[in-house]
């Protein structure tokens, strides 16, 4: 199993989150868990990255801990991609897409035609690379999100509202992108959504019920 | 593997709670903006690694330019006025002829030592202070800072650092800026009224006047100033939690703390360094 989560505990004061929760995922899959308002998608995708500090338990992705990573160890084990903002406004989108490598001194000679490939895989036009953050629309935000997720070739990449105000076209495409990036990485992804039609898309789908990840079926 | 602590329950003592509670409260403030200036210290480590070196040059120049080099027309404009003003001032007060004599000593006095620091700070605190204050809350509002720590890279190095650096440099140039401007415009006043005053004459008389102690003294109100302004607009960016109203108070008090703490440095260096 790549992803293993056990006895995963999140309580926040007063606002018990997640009990004695347990997940096993395989390598190149990819997870739905169903999103609902205050529901804790977004504290327990933080949560398995090892950003809160509360949670107690094991996460561990390929047999590395996700708990007190070095900056250096998470970019390369673990890509969070959150619903909004996230760019750097006096970064240009491809100077944002490439900060996790760049921060870490891993580019290499082809992350240009890589950017470029991951553009091509999600629809983002090239020519937006040049633009700045506040060109953007919210899509286009997300998804230049998402590509900078992914242009680390994490272990694990976390999504949280992969499908907040894009139409049904845009969101079909971009789960093929996903898709398409799984053939040739060993990534096990993990998609927060509210679009049923989506879920039922995906690999395995779990919805939080009484503090814990069920599996349920469409 | 991350343990559970156990819980005690323990029954709170009111009057202990109480006090306890308001000693919190009352530092509570105080701990924050340590604690900023902690993990914003913290952070310059990385700059020990060239890579990170590198990155932070390019956000480190792309500040200064920002911060420094764009308020070169706002010292310009200012300066110029002040020139303008201080000589045709001090012509009611001194005959031409020892104006002249007494330039050198009086613009040290009057604009290197207190005007050059005081007016740079201030156009600091009001055009890049109120902007960063805005800057950080947005990005603490859009939470930019966790989705960097989620990708592994440190939010402090890339967008406070920079900050707290480039903010005593720019004041510094700042001084300077202003110092020459309103020399320059100080100048044209006074050949306008003596067509005969030399340049050369006039520069050499204020260089002759410039001491260490002033060099000195500029040097730790830039630098002093600068962190003291760099910190505080950050310290209350990173406060705005909410909503965009919680922005505008976060400027709001950044800003009337800024200028309250920078006139009483300001104050309290001239008069430790100039008093006799």
């Amino acid at each position: 199993m790549a992803l293993i989560v056990k006895n995963f505990r999140l309580e926040f004061p007063g606002n018990l989150l997640f009990e004695d929760l347990c997940l096993e995922l395989p390598k190149q899959v990819i997870c739905g868990i169903e999103a609902c308002v205050l529901g804790g998608t977004t504290s327990l995708l933080k949560g398995l990255a090892g950003l809160i500090e509360e949670v107690t338990g094991e996460v561990s992705i390929n047999g590395v801990s996700t708990f007190g990573l070095s900056e250096r160890d998470r970019s390369q084990h673990i890509a969070i991609s959150y619903e909004a903002g996230g760019l750097i406004s006096f970064f240009n989108v491809y100077q944002n897409i490439i900060l996790p490598l760049d921060y870490h001194n891993r580019l290499d000679q082809d992350i240009s035609a890589r950017v470029h490939a991951l553009c091509e895989m999600f629809a983002l036009d090239t020519q937006l690379l040049s633009s700045f953050p506040y060109d953007l629309n919210d899509v286009q935000i997300r998804i230049v999100n998402l590509i900078r997720a992914l242009i680390v070739r994490p272990s694990l990449c976390l999504i949280d509202e992969f499908d907040g105000g894009m139409h049904e076209e845009m969101i079909e495409l971009a789960f093929l992108g996903l898709k398409e990036f799984q053939k040739t990485h060993a990534t096990t992804i993990i998609i927060a959504t509210s679009q049923d039609v989506l879920l039922g898309e995906m690999d395995c789908a779990y919805k939080i019920e009484a503090h814990k990840l069920v599996e349920f079926e469409f | 593997m991350r343990e559970s602590s156990s819980k005690i329950q323990r029954r709170p003592i009111p009057l202990v709670s109480t006090i306890g509670g308001a000693v919190i409260q009352f530092f509570h403030p105080l701990l924050h903006f340590t604690g900023t200036a902690w993990v914003i210290v913290k952070s310059s480590r990385l700059l020990l690694n060239s890579a990170k070196r590198r990155l932070f040059q390019k956000l480190f120049n792309h500040q200064l330019y920002s911060t420094g080099v764009r308020a070169l027309y706002i010292n310009v404009v200012v300066g110029a006025l002040i020139g303008v003003l201080m000589i045709s001032r001090l012509y009611d007060y001194l005959p031409g002829e020892a104006l002249e004599n007494q330039f050198g000593s009086l613009f040290v006095l009057i604009v290197i030592r207190e005007l050059g620091p005081l007016i740079s700070g201030l156009i600091l605190i009001a055009r890049s202070g109120t902007a960063v204050t805005y800057e950080i809350g947005y990005l603490q509002l859009q939470g930019e800072f966790g989705v960097l720590r989620g990708l592994g890279v440190n939010p402090a190095f890339i967008l406070l650092l920079p900050v707290v650096i480039a903010f005593p440099v720019s004041l510094l140039i700042m001084f300077i800026y202003f110092d020459v401007v309103v020399f320059l415009s100080s100048y044209f006043m006074i050949w306008l009224s003596d067509p005969s005053a030399r340049f050369t004459g006039l520069s050499m008389a204020v260089l002759e006047q410039i001491q260490n102690s002033e060099l000195l003294i500029n040097a730790l109100k830039a630098v002093l100033g600068g962190l003291m302004i760099g910190l505080v607009s950050i310290h209350f960016g990173l406060k705005v939690s909410k909503d965009h109203l919680s922005i505008s108070n976060a400027i709001s008090t950044s800003v009337t703390i800024q200028l309250a703490v920078f006139l009483a440095l300001n104050v309290l260096l001239s008069y430790l360094a100039y008093s006799r």
